[in-house]
């Protein structure tokens, strides 16, 4: 696989412009830049999956637990537990952008231009790129490589990120080919994107997981960085043409009230067909990468919500007459 | 344990009394057997072996103390009291002796022995045994440079199991003994011996076979008879109405089985054990296994229902019985034997499911019963399996699967679709490959065979390390192998290739040779004259299991290090080979530093390139070729009991101590690290998840690895909690047998859980971990053996 080696882009954040060029379909060759393809999924649609992590997000949720995947551009990741502090790196980079420090590495990110070379040099796997190029019969074939489990499980493909929104073309070109091969298809969005875009986005997925969050305007930009206005009314036209099921991030202190959730729940009352819901506790799994991307991790220190909150929340929906499930 | 599959109350307090009692048990040494054979032999030395063994066999049976567990439905002890080990001086009396002040002390598999014990065995049993052993005899029979070979310190394959100990692994016929009682098959081996022709040579030598097989069939009446007097004795002093009833109930069932045809389903379980129990009084060979046992004890269970003499809550409660009494049966394994197949673990492999003769499912309520008797229960025996196959029922199969993810590791999962075609290509009769059984860990065996299935463990990863060194061993400095010529001037990975199947096939074949000796030996010092019995061609051809009686007779030895092997094939052809980053002489210097100062080059070579277990083609046909390799030179020999050999490729705990014996290889490992487990990949290397493990190792020709695969595939609980967690399991096994997989198991525990099981081994006695094949306590491992499992990479699906 190559590296992205073209010149950094600023990051592309309001989601609602230009759809193309991210995608790169003006190359013809449609591509997209992806951190991860995670198999045996167990938890993003139905049966056993896979899943596409594109990078690139117009959020910037403070509980995520993806931040490789919020940036556009392909990012270094260094881990430092990997790392037996032999210096390949720095002899490798042409950049000057690596230093040691103590008996680590350090990268300065503003000399570093992601050429990888350091990478290829590294002996152990600490310094990796999040984020690589794939073009579309690529990820077809890479993603198929489970079909024989979906066609078992009842599973599929899953494309999530990131944002699939902000690489419509690719997303739709991509789930295209995998449902001729008859293979299920999904796409978990957060919504954020010009209709169109959105509707181009989720044209051949078979099920679409629309993430929720924050009911109150104020609250939603504070905690994700954008407003939530564009969100909730996608999902409504979303909902009325594909099949899909709202996905809550419970998040104590910021999605877990009573309030928010009730008025999510009004919102998904309000939708025809009846759709389910689905509540994922909110983990910390996540913070170690914030580390190795040098971000600051800044929702402040918040417990996994314990086995009764989650019941509780669940009841808010099944009150309701919402079919709920917690993941 | 990560979760329950069946609620506290719903067990029966029977079934939690006795679970508890066994796991409190401190294993010890009991004489008893040791003692009344070593007399009988003493009384019987001019007469023919197999009647001083039929001889000594009764004589135990005769004298033995008769134990009987309060509150336990089943009769039947395998020594003086509860899980202790009786001992078998005709193959331990050598290390009995030399160890005999290790075993309550060492790592694995502790054993307690009474100072008096200690005493008898030393001034009375023990002397009578020097130079009687199978491993004297055998060893001494060998040509010189293949005892050699057996006895090398860093040897490249081990065939102590049976130096050590008797043959085991078969599926005998319990039906047999189930349907006709002993009093008819003492009436038929009578009517067998009287109408041979004694003039005849052939038939000449059949007298004295049928004649054992009388005095066993009398003796074992007899011994069956005393546990009836001894549950009448206590009945008459009992005064709790309840268990003096019981008491009452098995006295009554003890004087009619095994001596009559089990007349319903409480009788066919005696007859049953009282059959199986005599299999491991016997002989002291392990993986003796019930097979099919839901088939089988299915026609008694049904009848018991229909005619109303029990219901089905009677029948679960006394299947339970039975169900824990496996996990009483011991033997004092030496001390590198306990590394090996650590946990005094026996493998008594039940396998439920599957199809039928006419190839429909064979799926009854007795297969469900039995899944709830291990769900009620925690120990590591019984080794339950269950056969898959287009028409299992999806329930059969989310049950079984629900209760592997509970963290005990069992069931383990068969595929019907390997495991039928490949008992086919080599000869065996549809009608009995669609009835196979597994014998011990994964090896598909038809009824009516002398498996001998885990003959040997075999080190190709050692084969590799002789390939790069030019036959001469890195650890010994002594050349072992072939001079396959220098490594340094190999210029292909073809080349590489070719010197590993040279060191291959010169181990094979003084494998082979060694086996073979140590049968004939096992044949003329160590015939099996109950096993005989209980085995319906033996009784046909008037011929012992051990001489080839039985209808189908193997030897499989296995494979071990097919991931470090595939690894370092792969890391030679891109590094060196394709990419020329470094010599084949800057690999080799290394290899013979082991790593030091080259912990670049290491990294390099751990990280770097592409490793088995990943879906990657590149390596995939590596492993693919290793395995090809391995397997068509095995399956080209015969054994002594005009049967085939049959290649394997697992090493249940194996790969920890034959890692000692290996050197540094291009894959990364450093010398005397534990190899890779079985066909699964290197620990730590498969980051590609769970579904790309499988097809990888369903790449693999599994109708040539006729003596099957142990696919190991550990999950944190999380991955498994919940409807989700076990469908996807389910869904991971249909799709791994879709793809012609053999065998799954799973490892369902975190690393803090087995880590706190280290430090704190009270509190967790009762958790099973599956040292890769079978079942044990995790507490009762070698400390190493614990730290390789931990070690094996969790799949995360966070």
């Amino acid at each position: 696989m190559t590296l992205l080696t073209e010149p950094k882009r600023k990051p592309y954040n309001t989601g609602l412009r230009d759809p193309e060029t991210v995608s790169g379909s003006h190359n013809r060759v449609l591509k997209a830049v992806f951190t991860n393809l995670q198999r045996y999924s167990l938890h993003d649609g139905p049966g056993l999956r896979t899943i596409l992590f594109l990078k690139g997000c117009p959020l910037s949720c403070l509980w995520c637990s993806n931040p490789e995947t919020q940036n556009f551009q392909p990012e270094l990741l260094y881990s430092p537990n990997m790392c037996i502090g032999c210096g390949s790196c720095l002899q490798a980079c042409g950049y000057g952008a690596v230093s040691v420090q103590g008996k680590k590495m350090a990268f300065d990110k503003g000399k570093c231009t992601v050429c990888g070379d350091c990478v290829d040099a590294c002996p152990t796997a600490a310094v990796s790129v999040a984020g690589k190029l794939i073009g579309v019969d690529e990820a077809v074939e890479a993603l198929e490589a489970d079909a024989v489990f979906f066609r078992r499980s009842g599973g599929g493909v899953t494309i999530s990120g990131g944002e699939p929104s902000q690489h419509p073309d690719f997303t739709a070109e991509v789930l295209k080919k995998l449902r001729k091969r008859g293979i299920h298809t999904a796409v978990e969005t957060c919504g954020y994107a010009e209709v169109r875009r959105l509707f181009r986005t989720v044209e051949y997925a078979d099920l679409v997981l629309y993430d929720l969050k924050i009911a109150d305007p104020e609250g939603h930009k504070k905690a994700t960085g954008a407003d939530n206005a564009v969100i909730l009314e996608n999902a409504k036209k979303i909902s009325a043409e594909k099949e899909i099921i709202f996905r809550i991030p419970v998040i104590p202190g910021y999605t877990d009230s009573k309030e928010n959730l009730t008025a999510i729940a009004r919102l998904v009352t309000g939708i025809k067909r009846q759709p389910e819901v689905h509540l994922l506790p909110y983990h910390a799994f996540g913070t170690g990468k914030y580390q190795g991307i040098g971000k600051e991790y800044k929702l402040p220190e918040v417990e996994p919500p314990s086995e009764e909150k989650m019941q509780e929340c669940k009841r808010i929906f099944e009150d309701k007459k919402i079919a709920v499930k917690l993941l | 344990m990560s979760s329950t599959v069946v609620a506290e109350n719903e067990i029966h307090w029977r079934t939690k009394q006795l679970n508890n009692e066994i796991l409190a048990v401190n294993p010890e040494m009991c004489v008893e057997r040791a003692r009344y054979v070593t007399e009988s032999y003493k009384e019987t030395e001019s007469e023919p072996m197999v009647i001083r063994r039929a001889k000594a066999i009764a004589k135990v049976l005769e004298k033995m103390t008769i134990f009987i567990q309060r509150d336990q439905l089943i009769a039947g002890v395998q020594a003086s009291s509860l899980r202790a080990s009786p001992l078998f001086p005709e193959t331990e009396a050598g290390y009995l002796e030399s160890e005999i002040d290790l075993f309550s002390k060492r790592e694995q598999d502790r054993l307690q022995i009474k100072p008096e014990v200690r005493k008898e065995l030393l001034e009375d049993i023990l002397p009578y045994w020097k130079g009687k052993g199978i491993k004297e005899t055998a060893l001494s029979a060998m040509p010189e440079h293949v005892r050699e070979k057996v006895e090398l310190e860093d040897q490249i394959f081990s065939v102590g199991i049976h130096l050590t100990g008797s043959i085991g692994h078969i599926l005998a016929d319990y039906d047999k003994v189930l349907d006709k009682g002993l009093v008819q098959i003492r009436k038929e081996n009578e009517a067998k011996r009287d109408s041979l022709d004694l003039a005849d040579p052939d038939e000449g030598k059949k007298y004295n076979f049928y004649q054992a097989e009388i005095i066993l069939c009398d003796a074992i009446i007899g011994w069956a008879r005393r546990y009836a007097e001894e549950a009448e004795r206590l009945a008459a002093e009992e005064t709790d109405p309840r268990w003096k009833s019981e008491l009452e109930t098995m006295a009554a069932a003890c004087r009619r089985v095994p001596a009559y045809p089990a007349e319903g389903f409480r009788e066919a379980l005696q007859s049953f054990w009282f059959t199986h129990l005599l299999l491991y009084i016997e002989q002291n060979g392990l993986a003796v296994s019930p097979g099919r046992f839901d088939q089988y004890m299915f026609p008694y269970y049904k009848k018991s229902i229909e005619d109303g003499s029990i219901s089905r809550e009677e029948a679960q409660e006394l299947l339970e019985c039975l169900w824990i009494k496996f996990t009483e049966i011991m033997r004092a394994y030496d001390y590198e034997s306990a590394k090996n197949f650590a946990g005094f673990s026996i493998s008594e492999n039940i396998v439920l499911g599957g199809v039928d003769e006419d190839g429909r499912d064979a799926t009854n309520d007795l297969s469900y019963m039995c899944l709830e008797a291990e769900a009620h229960t925690k120990l590591s025996q019984p080794n339950l399996s269950v056969r898959v196959h287009n028409k299992t029922p999806d329930r059969f199969l989310m049950r079984a699967a629900e209760i592997s993810a509970t963290g005990r590791t069992k069931p383990e999962f068969f595929n019907d679709g390997v495991g039928i075609p490949t008992l086919l290509s080599t000869g065996v009769s549809l009608e009995d490959a669609r009835d196979y059984g597994i014998s011990g860990c994964v090896e598909a065996v038809p009824p009516h065979a002398n498996g001998m299935t885990n003959a040997a463990m075999s080190n190709i990863a050692k084969a590799l390390e002789l390939a790069l060194n030019n036959g001469v061993s890195r650890l010994s400095g002594k050349q072992i192998g072939p001079k396959t010529g220098d490594p340094g001037s190999f210029t292909d990975i073809e080349d590489v290739i070719l010197a590993f199947r040279e060191q291959v096939k010169a181990y094979v074949r003084d494998m082979v040779i060694a086996l073979n000796e140590i049968e004939r030996t096992h044949a003329r010092l160590f015939p099996l004259p109950y096993f005989s019995l209980v085995m319906d061609d033996c009784f046909e051809q008037g011929l012992d299991i051990t001489e080839g009686g039985a209808r189908y007779n193997y030897t499989g030895p296995q494979a071990v290090g097919l991931g470090d092997v595939a690894d370092s094939l792969a890391a030679l052809k891109k590094i060196v080979f394709e990419e020329k980053k470094y010599s084949m002489k800057q690999i080799l210097d290394a290899l013979e530093k082991d790593f030091e100062g080259e912990e670049v080059l290491h990294q390099i070579l751990s990280n770097k390139v592409p490793k088995w277990g990943n879906d990657d083609d590149y390596v995939d046909e590596l492993a693919v070729e290793v395995v090809d390799i391995f397997c068509d030179e095995v399956s080209q020999y015969r054994n002594t009991r005009k049967g085939i050999y049959r290649p394997g490729v697992y090493s249940v705990s194996a790969n920890v101590p034959l890692g000692v014996h290996v050197g540094a290889l291009p894959n990364g490992k450093k010398a005397r690290q534990p190899l890779a487990d079985g066909v699964a990949p290197v620990h730590g290397v498969e980051l590609s998840g769970p579904t790309a493990v499988v097809k990888s190792v369903s790449k693999l020709n599994h109708e040539k690895i006729t003596n099957g695969t142990i696919l190991n595939q550990k999950f944190t609980p999380k991955v498994l909690e919940g409807e989700r967690g076990k469908r996807g399991l389910a869904n991971l096994i249909r799709s791994y047998f879709d793809l012609g997989g053999w065998h799954i198991q799973f490892n369902v525990v975190s690393a803090d859980t087995l880590r706190a099981a280290q430090r704190d081994p009270e509190k967790h006695k009762g958790l099973i971990i599956r040292v890769a094949g079978y079942s044990a306590f995790f507490v009762e491992l070698d400390t190493a053996v614990q730290d390789d499992i931990i070690d094996r990479t969790e799949a995360e699906t966070i």
